[in-house]
């Protein structure tokens, strides 16, 4: 019989690969070896101390990893770039009786550092609520299997259990995400949750009431662009702790955070490419000009309405290696950069179209007189923003 | 290795066994060292607990020598501080060469203040010391022979007008590039130096001997390394081995004089002299001149390293905490207790639960960051996570206010009566006293005051604020004062702070007398006589001397000043003149003074003001502005008092309007000749029109005429728009388009300088004028000749509605 010659999978096709998986699996040598280096006392029902926590988010030394007999060395990299005192403050909010709510503008890793924390304090980033307007309160407390409740009425058995009543019972995190896109009557149903430690179930007969473990506790995200629309009440914002995610401050970190997210982004889609570091420092400077709207040499440009950060810039980055890989040479530069520009900058408001062509003109051509670089980068911005 | 040692040896240069020995070289000698950071509770502790350990028979210490005889007054149990050795040095005979030779420039003046708090070291250790019975010695240099033995003493720190120079460098001026406290802070993981040194060095305090000698060779390592990283060159430079010399001569002295051994001396000093060189004792002479030594009140925004003050520390009354309070948890407390309170003063809606969150958030962060108390950073920190809802950048504005506002205090020192005050600066605390308001001197802040001059009490305010002002003593500043006189006639709004630069000023003026109202009265005196033929400054020295109630100035600056308006020929300064006579007149009718003196010179100087118009015909268009006020004081003078002879003014401004070959000028001498009603508008008009029927060059003047016109015209413009609107509309019709383009800018600058009233008066006139008359409006339309047509179309089917309706035209 003759035999099918079996096609090679793509690495995301292996029955075994997810396309994203979560941080602690993702992860899960850099959490394991942190585990077996711990030195300190972890707070109940927390994976790793504090210490080992912060460690983790913000990267330290190698450490080694026994599997088995044999020792490995991992190196523990920073998941989190920025000011280390947020994750400090972070942390010590959720060892404390107060919730975590991060705070700031789209694409500044509120959501990157939600993930990572819970998968550091709690091992499981997965238990989420993602808040939008249709979002119920059954959807953060719990539900019915309506079928066997009009079968056998309401049991424990027929319950279905809300990501917080299951982080609850663990002592677990709670990952809530954009808050602020829910209706403040829904909002509030955390009130009690963050007071009580516990949700009344008053459906069930005898003891219809769930107590949290110690350990606890939820980090939600808010992006700042929603304040106003549904503000939290004054209720629950007391009992959250905010931080407040600012956009990246200096171009160092930005440049470090787009070159080690790009390199794992390119990996994971197993992109042989990689995004060099003067075409990184090209779309940072770029970014940060328009974000800013003043240029390295404080000449006065218009910034676009469109929020311009720095997750946006490593999928710029992305964008244009996938670009490059399957309808180009392969090769990222200045001009795959361009091409994937327009997108980012030009959202909702026509009007940033404006701005990004007034940029090439004034700035990049001008620098283009000098840097090859620049040049290749505003001659394809040219031809893509015709 | 305790957990300091560990993270001073990872900062330290490669050559760390070098600095090692360095350390245990002076650390092991007789002479016992103690390396001091200038205001730390920790180190201050630990001098305490060292000399009451070591009962040493002198005890050495970096403070000017000069200050040697305030050493009682600085132990004194009524001296509280913050309280600041101030040395003031006045070099008459130019010894240090700072004086401009192409100047005849009064002497080079060089103060100094070494502030001291109570848990500065220094004074601890003479606190200390007089318990112990330990005699204490100032073993610096002064402060302005530095100057002279400088690498650079050619090269003073202001130009030729040296500041004040603190008496001694923070510990980030000694590492020029901060290198080392940036490796030190990078190497313990934190943000900022001050953070270092906390978590380092104030930690807790040392509980026994070895904990205390471990604290001593991390000080001295600590400072040995700066030191390494700082270039001789640069030492010799700042004057810093200068210093060193005379400490080391000093030290040697001393103690062969009082035929003592090194082992029976302490010396307590900024850990960066440790490692002088002690054989090195070839102490520079001290420049001859005039030095004031004395001890004066202090704040503690002033200890601020916010204020600008390098070897400050970043919240005074935080430190201050630290040193009273010695439980710890305490201390947090207060301190969170504090700047909430604060914070809900202005506003913010904080519950007590804020209060136990941000303690143990703290706790818990300092726990974090591996430190047994909360610092301040971890107060700070937990503050802005607990209390503030959204970005600290907008939302924490109010939190920040008050972390500042409690981490620095405002507290002002006191001296003791035993230093004696100089009369001076005696009477100027006993008129506060009088006046009530001591107030003043008991906080470092911003205290409102408003007057009402009518008032007895405040009128004495008044007067004594007004002298110390004059005496250039920086006690505030009148908040309205730049709306004018008129403002201020008999309502005083003042904005007050106490500064140590206020008595040290009062100081340097006690050479004029030994009251305030002496020492104005001599200041202004000279003032006056440096004056000369100044009739405007001479009439503000006199309103200054009304002010100030100084009556027998006042009589000598009326005779002056009656001098000055006699020769004085400037228009701007008469009129400054005239104005500030108005005042005074104004002052004297509400007295029930005398006036006829007053008046008398008002109408001189209104005269010759008068006669000075002449003098503005030609004057360059910098100067148009000063002449349009006078112009118009002067004309709103002839309207309102029937006593000035306004048929002299006006024959003057007639003339320099046919002779000015200005044409701004032209116009705002006939528009003033409108406002004072000699001449009708029309003949202002007229003179506008007629640009119209000239050559180009006089065509483009009419802008420039007309700006002049409206610069002075108040009742001009309400009862004349017409005509002048009929004036512009025929020059601009008149003009060819080049000249046209030229021309309209400058109509559009004369027009842009009226007020909107004004404006819209100007307007209705356009548009009665076009109004009567819309289809003889032209107006260049950017759209195709269908599209035009069809706009045509439409307006006339609109103006036929309008008609219809009884709209289209006026009534």
């Amino acid at each position: 019989m003759a035999t099918r010659k079996k096609k090679k999978p793509s690495p995301t096709e292996t029955p075994d690969a997810v396309l994203r998986a979560p941080a602690e699996v993702e992860y899960a040598k850099q959490l394991e070896a942190l585990f077996q280096a711990e030195r300190d006392q972890a707070p109940a029902s927390w994976k790793l101390s504090p210490r080992s926590v912060l460690q983790y988010i913000v990267g330290g030394e190698p450490l080694p990893l026994k599997v088995g007999k044999a020792t490995e060395e991992v190196p523990i990299t920073r998941k989190f770039f920025g000011d280390d005192a947020l994750v400090e403050r972070a942390i010590v909010t959720l060892a404390s009786e107060r919730a975590l709510l991060l705070v700031g503008e789209p694409g500044t890793g509120k959501s990157w550092l939600s993930e990572h924390l819970a998968a550091a304090v709690a091992g499981d980033s997965t238990l989420v609520i993602q808040g939008t307007a249709g979002t119920t309160e059954d959807q953060i407390k719990y539900s019915w299997n309506v079928a066997r409740v009009i079968a056998e009425g309401p049991t424990p058995d027929n319950l279905i259990p809300s990501p917080t009543l299951v982080a609850m019972q663990r002592g677990g995190l709670l990952r809530f995400e954009e808050i602020t896109r829910c209706v403040p009557d829904v909002q509030d149903a955390l009130v009690s949750i963050l007071s009580d430690k516990a949700i009344a179930i008053p459906e069930l007969p005898g003891a219809n009431r769930r107590e949290a473990k110690a350990g606890f506790n939820v980090i939600a995200t808010a992006n700042s662009r929603d304040q106003g629309v549904n503000d939290l009440s004054a209720a629950l914002k007391r009992r959250f702790n905010y931080v407040h995610i600012p956009i990246v401050a200096d171009k160092k970190t930005e440049m470090a955070i787009v070159e080690q997210r790009s390199k794992e982004l390119l990996a994971r889609y197993a992109i042989p490419a990689t995004v060099e570091r003067p075409v990184i420092e090209l779309l940072t400077t770029v970014f940060r000009e328009i974000r800013s709207g003043k240029t390295a040499q404080g000449v006065s440009i218009k910034s676009p309405s469109t929020t311009l950060s720095t997750a946006e810039a490593i999928g710029v980055a992305l964008d244009a290696a996938l670009h490059a890989r399957f309808f180009g040479d392969g090769e990222v530069g200045p001009a795959a950069i361009a091409r994937q520009l327009v997108g980012s900058v030009v959202k909702e408001d026509l009007g940033d179209l404006k701005v990004l062509k007034e940029y090439v003109s004034l700035v990049a051509q001008k620098r283009g007189k000098e840097d090859p670089e620049w040049k290749a980068f505003a001659d394809e911005a040219q031809r893509a923003l015709r | 290795m305790s957990a300091t040692d560990d993270t001073v040896a990872r900062a330290l240069p490669d050559d760390a066994d070098a600095i090692r020995a360095q350390v245990d070289a002076v650390l092991g000698g007789d002479l016992h060292w103690f390396p001091v950071r200038h205001h730390s509770p920790t180190v201050a502790h630990a001098v305490e607990t060292t000399l009451r350990a070591r009962r040493p028979k002198v005890v050495f210490l970096e403070a000017p020598h000069e200050a040697q005889h305030l050493v009682p007054a600085l132990g004194a149990a009524d001296t509280r501080p913050p309280v600041a050795l101030y040395s003031s040095f006045r070099d008459d005979d130019d010894v240090l060469g700072l004086r401009d030779p192409d100047a005849e420039a009064p002497p080079a003046r060089l103060p100094s203040w070494y502030p001291m708090t109570a848990y500065s070291p220094e004074l601890v250790a003479i606190r200390t010391a007089a318990a112990v019975g330990a005699e204490v010695v100032f073993m610096d240099l002064p402060h302005w022979a530095t100057y002279g033995n400088r690498g650079d003493a050619s090269d003073p720190p202001e130009g030729k007008a040296p500041r004040a120079v603190p008496g001694r460098p923070g510990l980030h001026e000694l590492v020029g590039s901060r290198e080392l406290t940036e490796r030190l802070a990078g190497a313990a993981g934190h943000r900022t130096w001050d953070e270092t040194w906390d978590t380092l060095f104030e930690r807790h305090r040392p509980r026994d001997a070895e904990e205390l000698e471990a604290y001593r060779r991390s000080l001295a390592t600590f400072c040995a390394a700066i030191r390494a990283c700082t270039p001789r060159e640069s030492l010799e430079r700042d004057g810093t081995l200068a210093r060193e010399r005379f400490m080391a001569a000093t030290i040697d002295r001393t103690l062969a004089a009082r035929g003592l051994e090194e082992r029976d001396a302490v010396v307590i000093c900024g850990g960066f002299h440790l490692f002088l060189d002690r054989d090195d004792t070839d102490a520079p002479p001290i420049p001859a001149g005039t030095a004031h030594t004395t001890l004066v009140p202090h704040s503690y925004p002033r200890i601020s390293e916010l204020s600008g003050y390098a070897a400050g520390n970043r919240a005074p009354a935080w430190y201050q905490r630290v040193h009273e309070e010695e439980d710890a948890e305490q201390r947090l407390l207060g301190h969170v207790v504090a700047i909430l309170g604060r914070a809900r003063r202005k506003g913010m809606r904080l519950a007590a639960a804020d209060t136990l969150s941000v303690v143990h958030h703290a706790h818990l962060l300092a726990q974090l960051r591996g430190r047994p108390q909360p610092v301040l950073d971890d107060i700070h920190d937990a503050i802005v996570t607990c209390c503030c809802k959204g970005d600290p950048a907008v939302e924490g504005a109010r939190l920040f206010e008050a972390m500042h506002y409690v981490g620095t205090g405002t507290r002002v020192g006191r001296v003791t009566a035993a230093v004696g005050l100089l009369p001076l600066v005696r009477d100027f605390r006993e008129r506060l006293a009088a006046t009530g308001m001591e107030d003043l001197v008991d906080h470092d802040e911003v205290l409102k005051v408003d007057l009402d001059i009518r008032e007895p009490a405040d009128a004495a305010r008044s007067v004594l604020l007004h002298r110390v002002v004059a005496l250039g003593a920086p006690v505030g500043h009148l908040r309205d004062a730049a709306a004018g006189f008129g403002q201020t006639l008999f309502r005083e709004k003042w904005r007050l702070r106490w500064t140590p630069e206020l008595e040290a000023a009062l100081v340097e003026k006690s050479l004029l007398g030994d009251t305030v109202e002496a020492a104005a009265t001599a200041l202004v005196r000279e003032r006056l006589g440096a004056l000369g033929a100044e009739a405007g400054q001479v009439a503000r020295e006199l309103l200054g001397a009304v002010r100030m109630e100084l009556p027998a100035l006042s009589r000598e600056a009326e005779e002056h000043l009656g001098h000055a308006i006699d020769h004085d020929e400037r228009f701007g300064s008469l009129v400054q003149a005239f104005v500030a006579l108005g005042q005074l007149l104004r002052r004297a009718t509400y007295a029930g003074t005398d006036e006829s003196a007053l008046r008398a010179l008002r109408e001189r100087a209104f005269a010759r003001a008068s006669f000075a118009v002449a003098g503005t015909r030609e004057l360059p268009d910098e100067e148009h502005p000063h002449v349009i006020e006078g112009l118009r004081a002067l004309a709103d003078a002839t309207l309102q008092d029937e006593g000035l002879d306004a048929e002299l003014y006006v024959s003057h401004v007639r003339t320099a309007a046919e002779e000015t070959p200005v044409p701004y000028l032209r116009g705002a001498y006939l528009g003033i000749l409108a406002e004072v009603r000699r001449i009708p508008v029309e003949e202002v008009a007229d003179a506008l029109a007629a640009h119209a029927r000239g050559a180009v060059e006089v065509q483009l003047d009419a802008g420039a005429f007309l700006g002049g016109v409206l610069a002075v015209s108040r009742a001009t413009l309400r009862l004349g728009a017409r005509p002048l609107v009929a004036a512009v509309d025929e020059v601009l019709a008149a003009a060819a388009t080049e000249t046209f383009l030229t021309m309209a800018p400058r109509m559009r600058a004369a027009l842009e300088e009226l007020r909107e009233p004004q404006k819209n008066l100007l307007a209705d006139e356009v548009a009665r004028l076009y109004g009567e008359a819309s289809e003889t409006v032209r107006a260049e339309l950017t759209v195709s000749a269908e599209a035009a047509a069809l706009l045509a179309e439409l307006d006339g089917e609109a103006a036929r509605i309008m008609d219809r309706w009884h709209l289209g035209r006026p009534a």
